[in-house]
Protein backbone atom coordinates (compact mmCIF):
# COMPACT_ATOMS: atom_id res chain seq x y z
CA UNK A 1 0.00 0.00 0.00
CA UNK A 2 3.11 2.11 0.72
CA UNK A 3 4.57 1.76 -2.35
CA UNK A 4 1.31 2.34 -4.00
CA UNK A 5 1.05 5.93 -2.69
CA UNK A 6 4.59 6.76 -3.47
CA UNK A 7 3.56 5.76 -6.93
CA UNK A 8 0.13 7.83 -7.11
CA UNK A 9 1.88 10.81 -4.99
CA UNK A 10 4.55 11.03 -8.02
CA UNK A 11 1.57 10.14 -10.56
CA UNK A 12 0.24 13.77 -8.76
CA UNK A 13 2.96 15.53 -8.72
CA UNK A 14 3.79 14.86 -12.54
CA UNK A 15 0.05 15.71 -13.23
CA UNK A 16 -0.06 19.23 -11.40
CA UNK A 17 3.30 20.41 -12.81
CA UNK A 18 1.96 20.09 -16.48
CA UNK A 19 0.36 23.02 -17.90
CA UNK A 20 -2.17 21.45 -20.24
CA UNK A 21 -4.10 21.10 -16.88
CA UNK A 22 -3.76 24.39 -15.85
CA UNK A 23 -5.25 25.14 -18.98
CA UNK A 24 -8.45 22.77 -18.94
CA UNK A 25 -9.02 23.71 -15.38
CA UNK A 26 -8.56 27.62 -16.65
CA UNK A 27 -11.52 27.24 -19.33
CA UNK A 28 -13.85 25.24 -16.74
CA UNK A 29 -13.46 28.08 -14.05
CA UNK A 30 -14.04 30.80 -16.83
CA UNK A 31 -17.28 28.56 -17.70
CA UNK A 32 -18.45 28.61 -14.25
CA UNK A 33 -18.32 32.60 -13.92
CA UNK A 34 -20.12 32.64 -17.13
CA UNK A 35 -22.84 30.80 -15.90
CA UNK A 36 -23.15 33.32 -13.13
CA UNK A 37 -23.11 36.20 -16.29
CA UNK A 38 -25.67 33.87 -18.14
CA UNK A 39 -28.07 33.33 -15.35
CA UNK A 40 -28.38 37.12 -14.74
CA UNK A 41 -29.57 37.54 -18.47
CA UNK A 42 -32.05 34.78 -18.18
CA UNK A 43 -35.08 36.40 -17.01
CA UNK A 44 -36.64 34.28 -13.96
CA UNK A 45 -34.78 31.10 -14.03
CA UNK A 46 -31.06 33.02 -13.89
CA UNK A 47 -30.17 30.12 -10.63
CA UNK A 48 -31.65 27.06 -12.82
CA UNK A 49 -29.29 28.68 -15.52
CA UNK A 50 -26.32 28.67 -13.20
CA UNK A 51 -26.82 25.25 -11.93
CA UNK A 52 -27.50 23.43 -14.64
CA UNK A 53 -24.16 25.01 -16.05
CA UNK A 54 -22.10 24.71 -13.21
CA UNK A 55 -22.71 20.78 -12.90
CA UNK A 56 -22.09 20.47 -16.73
CA UNK A 57 -18.87 22.03 -16.70
CA UNK A 58 -18.15 19.95 -13.59
CA UNK A 59 -19.25 17.15 -15.99
CA UNK A 60 -17.62 17.92 -18.87
CA UNK A 61 -13.88 18.94 -17.80
CA UNK A 62 -13.61 16.48 -15.28
CA UNK A 63 -14.61 13.91 -18.12
CA UNK A 64 -11.55 15.92 -20.47
CA UNK A 65 -9.49 15.78 -17.58
CA UNK A 66 -9.97 11.70 -16.65
CA UNK A 67 -8.90 11.08 -20.71
CA UNK A 68 -6.29 13.45 -20.62
CA UNK A 69 -4.31 12.12 -17.46
CA UNK A 70 -6.05 8.45 -18.37
CA UNK A 71 -3.96 8.21 -21.97
CA UNK A 72 -1.23 10.29 -21.67
CA UNK A 73 0.36 9.46 -17.50
CA UNK A 74 0.80 5.66 -18.24
CA UNK A 75 1.66 6.00 -21.96
CA UNK A 76 4.13 8.39 -21.10
CA UNK A 77 5.96 6.24 -18.39
CA UNK A 78 6.67 3.59 -21.48
CA UNK A 79 7.53 6.37 -23.91
CA UNK A 80 10.21 8.14 -22.26
CA UNK A 81 11.18 4.64 -20.60
CA UNK A 82 11.16 5.88 -16.89
CA UNK A 83 8.76 2.72 -16.85
CA UNK A 84 12.05 0.27 -16.94
CA UNK A 85 13.80 1.76 -14.14
CA UNK A 86 10.90 2.05 -12.03
CA UNK A 87 9.67 -1.63 -12.63
CA UNK A 88 13.13 -2.69 -11.69
CA UNK A 89 12.55 -1.36 -7.95
CA UNK A 90 10.72 -3.98 -5.66
CA UNK A 91 6.95 -2.93 -7.26
CA UNK A 92 4.47 -5.17 -8.58
CA UNK A 93 3.46 -3.75 -11.85
CA UNK A 94 -0.43 -4.20 -10.63
CA UNK A 95 0.68 -1.57 -7.86
CA UNK A 96 2.61 0.47 -10.36
CA UNK A 97 -1.19 0.33 -12.13
CA UNK A 98 -2.99 1.26 -9.14
CA UNK A 99 -0.83 3.61 -7.95
CA UNK A 100 -0.95 5.53 -11.74
CA UNK A 101 -4.92 5.00 -10.86
CA UNK A 102 -5.26 7.03 -7.82
CA UNK A 103 -2.49 9.65 -9.03
CA UNK A 104 -4.71 10.42 -11.94
CA UNK A 105 -8.02 10.41 -9.36
CA UNK A 106 -6.36 12.37 -7.13
CA UNK A 107 -5.66 14.80 -9.94
CA UNK A 108 -8.88 14.84 -11.15
CA UNK A 109 -10.50 14.65 -7.77
CA UNK A 110 -8.05 17.70 -6.42
CA UNK A 111 -9.28 19.88 -9.48
CA UNK A 112 -12.73 18.89 -9.45
CA UNK A 113 -12.99 20.00 -5.27
CA UNK A 114 -12.16 23.48 -6.38
CA UNK A 115 -14.34 23.59 -9.03
CA UNK A 116 -17.30 22.10 -6.86
CA UNK A 117 -16.22 25.13 -4.13
CA UNK A 118 -16.55 27.77 -6.25
CA UNK A 119 -19.71 26.16 -8.09
CA UNK A 120 -21.06 26.35 -4.50
CA UNK A 121 -20.02 29.45 -3.92
CA UNK A 122 -22.28 30.83 -6.97
CA UNK A 123 -25.41 29.23 -6.10
CA UNK A 124 -24.84 30.74 -2.36
CA UNK A 125 -24.45 33.99 -3.86
CA UNK A 126 -27.70 33.73 -6.07
CA UNK A 127 -30.12 31.94 -3.22
CA UNK A 128 -28.77 32.12 -0.61
CA UNK A 129 -28.69 28.45 0.33
CA UNK A 130 -27.59 25.40 -1.55
CA UNK A 131 -29.61 21.73 -1.68
CA UNK A 132 -27.73 18.68 -0.70
CA UNK A 133 -29.14 17.36 -3.98
CA UNK A 134 -26.36 19.06 -5.65
CA UNK A 135 -24.12 17.39 -4.39
CA UNK A 136 -25.74 14.04 -4.65
CA UNK A 137 -25.62 15.21 -8.37
CA UNK A 138 -22.13 16.02 -7.97
CA UNK A 139 -20.88 12.71 -5.85
CA UNK A 140 -22.27 10.82 -9.58
CA UNK A 141 -20.25 13.10 -11.66
CA UNK A 142 -17.59 11.95 -9.54
CA UNK A 143 -18.04 8.41 -9.60
CA UNK A 144 -18.26 8.90 -13.36
CA UNK A 145 -15.10 10.69 -13.95
CA UNK A 146 -13.74 7.37 -11.62
CA UNK A 147 -14.91 5.25 -14.13
CA UNK A 148 -14.10 7.11 -17.25
CA UNK A 149 -10.39 6.95 -15.67
CA UNK A 150 -10.44 3.47 -15.13
CA UNK A 151 -11.31 3.01 -18.75
CA UNK A 152 -8.95 5.43 -20.18
CA UNK A 153 -6.01 3.47 -18.04
CA UNK A 154 -7.54 -0.13 -19.12
CA UNK A 155 -7.10 0.62 -23.26
CA UNK A 156 -3.23 2.70 -22.17
CA UNK A 157 -2.51 -0.69 -20.61
CA UNK A 158 -2.28 -1.77 -23.96
CA UNK A 159 -2.61 0.46 -26.72
CA UNK A 160 -1.32 3.59 -27.74
CA UNK A 161 -2.62 6.99 -26.70
CA UNK A 162 -4.56 7.96 -29.90
CA UNK A 163 -6.84 5.03 -29.57
CA UNK A 164 -7.44 4.88 -25.93
CA UNK A 165 -8.42 8.56 -25.97
CA UNK A 166 -11.10 7.25 -29.27
CA UNK A 167 -11.86 3.96 -27.19
CA UNK A 168 -12.34 6.04 -24.02
CA UNK A 169 -14.23 8.74 -25.47
CA UNK A 170 -16.51 6.19 -27.68
CA UNK A 171 -17.87 4.01 -24.18
CA UNK A 172 -18.68 7.75 -22.52
CA UNK A 173 -20.70 8.38 -25.41
CA UNK A 174 -22.42 5.39 -25.54
CA UNK A 175 -22.86 4.98 -21.80
CA UNK A 176 -24.01 8.90 -21.68
CA UNK A 177 -26.66 7.06 -24.75
CA UNK A 178 -27.36 3.86 -22.80
CA UNK A 179 -31.52 4.80 -22.30
CA UNK A 180 -31.70 5.88 -26.58
CA UNK A 181 -29.88 2.69 -27.24
CA UNK A 182 -32.55 0.65 -24.97
CA UNK A 183 -35.43 2.27 -27.53
CA UNK A 184 -33.71 1.29 -30.54
CA UNK A 185 -32.76 -2.23 -29.64
CA UNK A 186 -36.80 -2.88 -28.96
CA UNK A 187 -36.97 -1.26 -32.64
CA UNK A 188 -34.86 -2.74 -34.77
CA UNK A 189 -35.43 -5.51 -37.05
CA UNK A 190 -31.56 -5.74 -38.48
CA UNK A 191 -29.99 -8.53 -36.89
CA UNK A 192 -26.62 -6.90 -37.18
CA UNK A 193 -27.67 -3.26 -35.55
CA UNK A 194 -29.32 -5.55 -33.25
CA UNK A 195 -26.28 -7.61 -32.23
CA UNK A 196 -23.78 -4.14 -32.02
CA UNK A 197 -26.85 -2.49 -29.97
CA UNK A 198 -26.72 -5.62 -27.84
CA UNK A 199 -23.08 -5.14 -27.15
CA UNK A 200 -23.17 -1.74 -26.22
CA UNK A 201 -25.75 -2.63 -23.38
CA UNK A 202 -22.49 -4.37 -21.62
CA UNK A 203 -20.83 -1.08 -21.37
CA UNK A 204 -21.14 0.88 -18.19
CA UNK A 205 -24.65 2.96 -18.30
CA UNK A 206 -23.61 6.38 -17.78
CA UNK A 207 -26.80 7.82 -17.72
CA UNK A 208 -27.50 6.61 -14.02
CA UNK A 209 -24.81 8.70 -13.14
CA UNK A 210 -26.53 12.26 -14.89
CA UNK A 211 -28.87 13.30 -12.77
CA UNK A 212 -27.93 16.96 -13.02
CA UNK A 213 -31.02 17.71 -15.25
CA UNK A 214 -33.25 16.16 -12.79
CA UNK A 215 -31.70 17.78 -9.70
CA UNK A 216 -31.62 21.40 -11.40
CA UNK A 217 -35.12 20.49 -12.28
CA UNK A 218 -36.11 19.83 -8.33
CA UNK A 219 -36.89 16.14 -8.37
CA UNK A 220 -36.12 14.40 -5.45
CA UNK A 221 -33.37 11.81 -5.45
CA UNK A 222 -33.74 8.73 -3.52
CA UNK A 223 -30.95 7.71 -1.45
CA UNK A 224 -30.94 4.25 -2.85
CA UNK A 225 -30.93 5.35 -6.35
CA UNK A 226 -27.30 7.40 -5.59
CA UNK A 227 -25.91 3.87 -3.01
CA UNK A 228 -26.39 1.30 -6.17
CA UNK A 229 -25.29 4.23 -8.54
CA UNK A 230 -22.31 4.05 -6.66
CA UNK A 231 -22.21 0.57 -6.17
CA UNK A 232 -22.86 -0.25 -9.78
CA UNK A 233 -20.23 2.19 -11.10
CA UNK A 234 -17.61 0.55 -8.05
CA UNK A 235 -18.00 -2.49 -9.71
CA UNK A 236 -17.09 -1.39 -13.21
CA UNK A 237 -13.77 0.59 -12.02
CA UNK A 238 -12.93 -2.85 -9.71
CA UNK A 239 -13.45 -4.86 -13.45
CA UNK A 240 -11.53 -2.17 -15.57
CA UNK A 241 -8.52 -1.92 -13.22
CA UNK A 242 -8.54 -5.64 -12.86
CA UNK A 243 -8.24 -6.24 -16.52
CA UNK A 244 -5.78 -3.46 -16.78
CA UNK A 245 -3.25 -4.69 -13.98
CA UNK A 246 -3.58 -8.17 -15.67
CA UNK A 247 -2.82 -6.86 -19.07
CA UNK A 248 0.07 -5.03 -18.54
CA UNK A 249 1.41 -7.48 -16.32
CA UNK A 250 1.57 -9.91 -18.93
CA UNK A 251 3.06 -6.87 -21.24
CA UNK A 252 6.62 -6.84 -22.63
CA UNK A 253 8.13 -3.54 -22.33
CA UNK A 254 10.50 -3.72 -25.62
CA UNK B 1 31.71 -25.54 -4.40
CA UNK B 2 30.18 -22.20 -3.45
CA UNK B 3 26.99 -23.26 -1.34
CA UNK B 4 25.83 -19.67 -2.10
CA UNK B 5 23.63 -19.80 -5.63
CA UNK B 6 25.12 -17.63 -8.17
CA UNK B 7 24.14 -13.83 -8.09
CA UNK B 8 22.91 -14.25 -11.76
CA UNK B 9 22.02 -17.36 -13.53
CA UNK B 10 20.77 -17.28 -16.82
CA UNK B 11 19.92 -20.92 -17.86
CA UNK B 12 18.82 -21.98 -21.70
CA UNK B 13 17.23 -17.98 -22.05
CA UNK B 14 15.85 -17.04 -25.38
CA UNK B 15 12.95 -14.68 -26.77
CA UNK B 16 11.37 -14.01 -29.84
CA UNK B 17 9.21 -12.00 -30.55
CA UNK B 18 6.45 -11.25 -33.20
CA UNK B 19 6.50 -8.21 -35.36
CA UNK B 20 4.57 -6.48 -38.05
CA UNK B 21 1.78 -7.18 -39.99
CA UNK B 22 2.54 -10.99 -40.60
CA UNK B 23 3.88 -11.48 -37.35
CA UNK B 24 7.07 -12.31 -38.43
CA UNK B 25 8.95 -13.98 -35.79
CA UNK B 26 12.44 -12.24 -34.85
CA UNK B 27 14.61 -14.06 -32.45
CA UNK B 28 16.64 -11.86 -30.02
CA UNK B 29 18.34 -13.74 -27.81
CA UNK B 30 18.92 -17.79 -28.61
CA UNK B 31 19.90 -20.24 -25.71
CA UNK B 32 21.96 -18.09 -23.41
CA UNK B 33 22.97 -19.59 -20.21
CA UNK B 34 25.71 -17.74 -17.68
CA UNK B 35 26.65 -17.04 -14.26
CA UNK B 36 27.83 -14.29 -12.52
CA UNK B 37 28.97 -14.78 -8.79
CA UNK B 38 29.54 -12.58 -5.80
CA UNK B 39 32.07 -9.67 -5.78
CA UNK B 40 32.57 -10.44 -9.56
CA UNK B 41 32.50 -7.44 -12.46
CA UNK B 42 31.05 -8.72 -15.49
CA UNK B 43 31.23 -7.57 -18.86
CA UNK B 44 28.40 -8.10 -21.15
CA UNK B 45 29.82 -7.50 -24.76
CA UNK B 46 28.89 -7.32 -28.15
CA UNK B 47 28.14 -5.46 -31.03
CA UNK B 48 24.77 -3.25 -31.84
CA UNK B 49 21.81 -5.83 -32.19
CA UNK B 50 23.26 -8.49 -30.52
CA UNK B 51 20.76 -9.15 -27.39
CA UNK B 52 22.55 -7.39 -25.05
CA UNK B 53 19.55 -4.92 -23.59
CA UNK B 54 17.09 -7.73 -24.17
CA UNK B 55 19.31 -10.27 -22.24
CA UNK B 56 18.83 -7.56 -19.55
CA UNK B 57 15.73 -6.60 -20.16
CA UNK B 58 14.63 -10.64 -19.01
CA UNK B 59 17.02 -9.94 -16.12
CA UNK B 60 14.75 -6.99 -14.91
CA UNK B 61 11.50 -8.37 -15.55
CA UNK B 62 10.49 -6.07 -18.21
CA UNK B 63 9.89 -9.08 -20.86
CA UNK B 64 9.46 -12.22 -19.98
CA UNK B 65 11.92 -14.89 -21.94
CA UNK B 66 10.26 -17.39 -24.46
CA UNK B 67 12.31 -20.03 -23.05
CA UNK B 68 14.49 -20.70 -20.16
CA UNK B 69 15.28 -18.32 -17.13
CA UNK B 70 16.68 -15.91 -15.30
CA UNK B 71 17.39 -16.03 -11.94
CA UNK B 72 18.63 -13.12 -9.09
CA UNK B 73 20.23 -14.42 -5.73
CA UNK B 74 18.51 -17.91 -6.81
CA UNK B 75 14.86 -16.54 -7.83
CA UNK B 76 12.82 -16.01 -10.37
CA UNK B 77 14.16 -12.42 -11.64
CA UNK B 78 10.55 -10.28 -10.99
CA UNK B 79 10.59 -11.82 -7.23
CA UNK B 80 10.92 -8.56 -4.90
CA UNK B 81 12.86 -9.95 -2.69
CA UNK B 82 15.54 -10.31 -5.61
CA UNK B 83 14.78 -6.42 -6.96
CA UNK B 84 14.85 -5.43 -3.30
CA UNK B 85 18.83 -6.45 -3.65
CA UNK B 86 19.08 -5.26 -7.02
CA UNK B 87 20.47 -1.43 -8.80
CA UNK B 88 20.02 -0.95 -12.12
CA UNK B 89 20.71 1.68 -14.29
CA UNK B 90 19.12 1.57 -18.30
CA UNK B 91 20.52 2.64 -21.40
CA UNK B 92 20.11 6.19 -22.69
CA UNK B 93 18.03 6.68 -19.22
CA UNK B 94 15.48 9.13 -19.11
CA UNK B 95 13.35 10.18 -15.61
CA UNK B 96 11.13 11.87 -14.29
CA UNK B 97 11.90 15.33 -15.44
CA UNK B 98 9.46 17.67 -13.18
CA UNK B 99 11.67 16.18 -10.24
CA UNK B 100 14.39 17.93 -9.25
CA UNK B 101 17.25 15.76 -8.30
CA UNK B 102 16.81 15.35 -4.41
CA UNK B 103 12.99 14.38 -5.24
CA UNK B 104 13.71 12.01 -8.03
CA UNK B 105 16.49 9.98 -5.65
CA UNK B 106 14.13 10.33 -2.74
CA UNK B 107 11.06 8.91 -4.66
CA UNK B 108 13.29 5.50 -5.53
CA UNK B 109 14.15 5.79 -1.49
CA UNK B 110 11.09 5.62 -0.56
CA UNK B 111 9.87 2.51 -3.10
CA UNK B 112 12.26 0.42 -1.17
CA UNK B 113 10.74 2.02 2.23
CA UNK B 114 13.74 3.43 3.39
CA UNK B 115 12.74 5.41 6.27
CA UNK B 116 13.14 9.38 6.43
CA UNK B 117 16.82 9.68 8.32
CA UNK B 118 18.47 7.35 6.19
CA UNK B 119 16.82 8.60 2.61
CA UNK B 120 18.07 11.87 3.77
CA UNK B 121 21.45 10.31 4.54
CA UNK B 122 22.05 8.39 1.81
CA UNK B 123 20.37 11.31 -0.88
CA UNK B 124 23.29 13.58 0.16
CA UNK B 125 25.92 10.97 0.00
CA UNK B 126 25.41 9.59 -3.37
CA UNK B 127 24.86 13.20 -4.39
CA UNK B 128 28.23 14.23 -3.47
CA UNK B 129 29.67 10.75 -4.92
CA UNK B 130 28.24 11.69 -8.35
CA UNK B 131 29.31 15.07 -8.22
CA UNK B 132 25.83 16.59 -8.01
CA UNK B 133 25.37 18.16 -5.01
CA UNK B 134 25.52 21.36 -6.59
CA UNK B 135 22.45 20.52 -9.03
CA UNK B 136 20.79 18.47 -6.05
CA UNK B 137 17.41 21.57 -6.68
CA UNK B 138 17.70 21.96 -10.21
CA UNK B 139 14.56 19.84 -12.02
CA UNK B 140 16.33 17.13 -14.12
CA UNK B 141 14.84 18.95 -17.06
CA UNK B 142 17.97 21.16 -16.75
CA UNK B 143 20.32 18.31 -16.52
CA UNK B 144 23.11 17.64 -19.15
CA UNK B 145 23.47 14.38 -20.48
CA UNK B 146 26.29 13.43 -18.39
CA UNK B 147 24.18 14.38 -15.56
CA UNK B 148 21.61 12.23 -15.80
CA UNK B 149 23.55 9.54 -16.51
CA UNK B 150 25.43 10.20 -12.94
CA UNK B 151 21.82 10.62 -11.41
CA UNK B 152 20.63 7.22 -13.12
CA UNK B 153 24.08 6.05 -11.56
CA UNK B 154 23.28 6.94 -7.62
CA UNK B 155 19.08 5.99 -8.27
CA UNK B 156 20.91 2.38 -9.06
CA UNK B 157 22.74 2.36 -5.44
CA UNK B 158 20.06 4.16 -3.26
CA UNK B 159 18.93 0.77 -1.77
CA UNK B 160 22.59 -0.01 -1.18
CA UNK B 161 22.31 -2.56 -3.50
CA UNK B 162 24.04 -6.53 -3.67
CA UNK B 163 24.10 -6.41 -7.49
CA UNK B 164 24.25 -3.70 -9.38
CA UNK B 165 23.18 -3.97 -13.34
CA UNK B 166 24.61 -1.15 -15.61
CA UNK B 167 23.28 -0.56 -19.20
CA UNK B 168 25.74 1.06 -21.13
CA UNK B 169 27.24 2.95 -17.87
CA UNK B 170 29.86 5.24 -19.59
CA UNK B 171 27.27 6.26 -22.50
CA UNK B 172 27.51 10.13 -22.29
CA UNK B 173 30.09 10.75 -20.18
CA UNK B 174 33.52 12.87 -20.92
CA UNK B 175 36.88 11.51 -19.72
CA UNK B 176 36.49 12.23 -16.26
CA UNK B 177 32.63 11.19 -16.19
CA UNK B 178 34.13 7.44 -17.01
CA UNK B 179 37.01 7.25 -14.74
CA UNK B 180 34.54 8.51 -12.24
CA UNK B 181 31.97 5.34 -13.13
CA UNK B 182 35.24 3.42 -13.30
CA UNK B 183 35.69 4.24 -9.06
CA UNK B 184 32.24 3.56 -8.37
CA UNK B 185 32.17 0.23 -9.77
CA UNK B 186 35.70 -0.47 -8.20
CA UNK B 187 34.30 0.88 -4.69
CA UNK B 188 31.34 -1.60 -5.69
CA UNK B 189 33.60 -4.59 -5.98
CA UNK B 190 35.91 -3.79 -3.01
CA UNK B 191 33.11 -3.78 -0.53
CA UNK B 192 31.79 -6.87 -2.29
CA UNK B 193 28.74 -5.92 -4.11
CA UNK B 194 28.60 -7.74 -7.50
CA UNK B 195 28.42 -5.14 -10.78
CA UNK B 196 27.16 -6.78 -14.35
CA UNK B 197 27.40 -4.16 -17.02
CA UNK B 198 27.11 -4.04 -20.45
CA UNK B 199 29.37 -1.74 -23.23
CA UNK B 200 30.62 -0.49 -26.15
CA UNK B 201 34.37 1.12 -24.76
CA UNK B 202 36.52 -2.11 -24.70
CA UNK B 203 39.00 0.04 -22.96
CA UNK B 204 36.96 0.26 -19.93
CA UNK B 205 35.48 -2.94 -19.98
CA UNK B 206 39.96 -4.29 -20.08
CA UNK B 207 40.57 -1.92 -17.01
CA UNK B 208 37.24 -3.22 -14.76
CA UNK B 209 36.23 -6.82 -15.45
CA UNK B 210 36.95 -9.81 -13.91
CA UNK B 211 35.08 -12.19 -16.29
CA UNK B 212 33.52 -11.36 -20.05
CA UNK B 213 30.68 -12.88 -22.22
CA UNK B 214 30.49 -11.79 -25.68
CA UNK B 215 27.54 -12.36 -28.16
CA UNK B 216 26.63 -11.73 -31.08
CA UNK B 217 23.40 -12.30 -32.90
CA UNK B 218 21.79 -13.47 -29.97
CA UNK B 219 24.41 -16.22 -28.92
CA UNK B 220 26.83 -16.52 -25.91
CA UNK B 221 30.13 -17.21 -28.08
CA UNK B 222 32.91 -16.14 -25.54
CA UNK B 223 32.63 -16.16 -21.89
CA UNK B 224 35.63 -16.70 -19.27
CA UNK B 225 37.82 -14.57 -17.43
CA UNK B 226 39.99 -11.52 -19.42
CA UNK B 227 42.72 -13.02 -18.45
CA UNK B 228 41.97 -16.87 -20.12
CA UNK B 229 40.04 -15.30 -23.62
CA UNK B 230 42.96 -13.07 -24.29
CA UNK B 231 45.33 -15.67 -23.28
CA UNK B 232 43.39 -17.92 -26.64
CA UNK B 233 44.85 -15.28 -28.80
CA UNK B 234 47.83 -15.21 -28.04
CA UNK B 235 50.47 -15.84 -31.00
CA UNK B 236 47.65 -15.51 -33.22
CA UNK B 237 49.63 -11.76 -34.34
CA UNK B 238 53.59 -10.95 -34.65
CA UNK B 239 55.89 -8.13 -34.82
CA UNK B 240 58.48 -8.42 -37.32
CA UNK B 241 61.13 -5.54 -37.63
CA UNK B 242 63.59 -6.00 -40.58
CA UNK B 243 65.69 -3.12 -42.65
CA UNK B 244 67.32 -3.41 -46.33
CA UNK B 245 64.49 -3.82 -47.98
CA UNK B 246 63.62 -1.71 -51.55
CA UNK B 247 60.70 0.54 -50.91
CA UNK B 248 58.72 -1.55 -53.76
CA UNK B 249 59.33 -4.92 -51.91
CA UNK B 250 58.44 -2.60 -48.91
CA UNK B 251 55.35 -2.25 -50.54
CA UNK B 252 54.70 -5.84 -51.14
CA UNK B 253 54.92 -6.93 -48.41
CA UNK B 254 53.04 -3.81 -46.49
CA UNK B 255 49.73 -5.30 -48.50
CA UNK B 256 50.55 -8.84 -46.30
CA UNK B 257 50.36 -6.71 -42.70
CA UNK B 258 47.73 -5.92 -40.74
CA UNK B 259 49.08 -2.83 -39.15
CA UNK B 260 52.36 -0.95 -39.48
CA UNK B 261 53.61 0.12 -36.25
CA UNK B 262 57.17 2.07 -37.80
CA UNK B 263 57.32 3.02 -41.43
CA UNK B 264 60.46 3.51 -43.47
CA UNK B 265 63.50 1.37 -44.22
CA UNK B 266 63.92 0.14 -40.98
CA UNK B 267 60.35 -0.97 -40.85
CA UNK B 268 57.98 -2.35 -37.56
CA UNK B 269 55.31 -4.43 -38.88
CA UNK B 270 52.52 -6.28 -37.25
CA UNK B 271 51.24 -9.94 -39.39
CA UNK B 272 48.58 -12.42 -38.40
CA UNK B 273 50.27 -15.66 -37.90
CA UNK B 274 48.99 -17.21 -41.18
CA UNK B 275 50.65 -15.01 -43.19
CA UNK B 276 54.13 -14.82 -41.24
CA UNK B 277 55.91 -17.83 -43.26
CA UNK B 278 55.02 -15.91 -46.24
CA UNK B 279 56.38 -12.70 -44.88
CA UNK B 280 59.56 -13.99 -43.45
CA UNK B 281 59.68 -15.71 -47.00
CA UNK B 282 59.40 -12.30 -48.91
CA UNK B 283 61.75 -10.37 -46.55
CA UNK B 284 64.69 -13.44 -47.22
CA UNK B 285 64.03 -13.65 -50.78
CA UNK B 286 64.47 -9.57 -51.63
CA UNK B 287 67.06 -9.77 -49.69
CA UNK B 288 66.08 -7.69 -46.70
CA UNK B 289 67.82 -8.54 -42.61
CA UNK B 290 65.46 -10.09 -40.12
CA UNK B 291 66.21 -8.03 -36.83
CA UNK B 292 63.43 -8.90 -34.61
CA UNK B 293 60.25 -11.43 -34.15
CA UNK B 294 57.96 -10.92 -31.11
CA UNK B 295 54.51 -12.75 -30.84
CA UNK B 296 52.20 -10.36 -29.82
CA UNK B 297 49.57 -10.73 -27.06
CA UNK B 298 45.97 -10.09 -28.13
CA UNK B 299 43.77 -7.32 -26.74
CA UNK B 300 39.99 -7.46 -25.86
CA UNK B 301 39.39 -5.52 -29.16
CA UNK B 302 40.81 -8.43 -31.12
CA UNK B 303 39.01 -10.97 -29.67
CA UNK B 304 35.76 -8.81 -30.12
CA UNK B 305 36.27 -8.15 -33.59
CA UNK B 306 37.12 -11.99 -34.20
CA UNK B 307 34.19 -13.03 -32.60
CA UNK B 308 32.06 -10.59 -34.77
CA UNK B 309 33.58 -11.38 -38.04
CA UNK B 310 33.44 -14.89 -37.13
CA UNK B 311 29.89 -14.77 -37.11
CA UNK B 312 29.00 -11.87 -39.55
CA UNK B 313 28.31 -14.33 -42.43
CA UNK B 314 26.04 -17.40 -40.19
CA UNK B 315 22.76 -17.23 -41.85
CA UNK B 316 20.88 -15.91 -39.42
CA UNK B 317 17.00 -16.01 -38.47
CA UNK B 318 17.48 -13.03 -35.66
CA UNK B 319 17.15 -9.36 -37.18
CA UNK B 320 18.38 -6.80 -35.42
CA UNK B 321 17.84 -6.49 -31.63
CA UNK B 322 14.33 -5.17 -31.28
CA UNK B 323 14.32 -1.71 -31.37
CA UNK B 324 12.31 1.31 -32.13
CA UNK B 325 12.58 0.21 -35.77
CA UNK B 326 12.10 -3.00 -36.00
CA UNK B 327 9.56 -3.65 -33.17
CA UNK B 328 6.18 -1.40 -32.91
CA UNK B 329 6.02 0.87 -29.85
CA UNK B 330 2.99 -1.28 -28.03
CA UNK B 331 3.85 -5.00 -29.06
CA UNK B 332 0.43 -6.33 -28.25
CA UNK B 333 -0.08 -9.13 -25.43
CA UNK B 334 0.68 -12.77 -27.45
CA UNK B 335 2.04 -16.06 -27.22
CA UNK B 336 5.58 -15.01 -27.68
CA UNK B 337 5.46 -11.76 -25.74
CA UNK B 338 3.33 -12.04 -22.77
CA UNK B 339 4.11 -14.47 -19.87
CA UNK B 340 1.59 -17.46 -20.16
CA UNK B 341 -1.18 -17.45 -17.58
Amino acid sequence: MHKLLVIAQNTFREAIRDKILYSIFFFAFLLLLASLALGELSLGHHIKVTKDLGLSAISFFGILIAIFTGVSLVHKEIDKRTLYTLLSKPIYRSQFVLGKYFGMLLTALTQLALLTALFSLLVLYQQKYIESALFQAILLYWMEIMLITSIALFFSSFTTPFFSGVFTFSIFVIGRLMPEIEILLKRTTNPLIWFLLKISTFLPNLDYLNIGQRVVHQESIPFDYILSSVTYTTLYIVLFLFFASLLFSRRDFI
Amino acid sequence: MNAQPPIIELQHLSKEFRVGFFRKRVRAVRDLSLTVHQGEIFGFLGPNGAGKTTTIKMLMGLIYPSQGQAKLFGLPSDDLRAKARLGFLPEHPYFYDYLTGLEFLNFYARLFGLSSSIRSVRVERLLEQVGLSHARKLPLRKYSKGMIQRVGIAQALINDPDLVILDEPMSGLDPIGRKDVRDIIFRLRDSGKTVFFSSHILQDVEMLCDRVAIVTKGQLRKLGTLHDLLAELSGLKTEITFSGLSPLDLEQLQRLAERIVVPGPRATLVFPNERLDEAVRLILQKGGKLESMIPLKGTLEDLFVQQVHATQDEPSPLQDEPSASTLPENTQPSQETTRDA
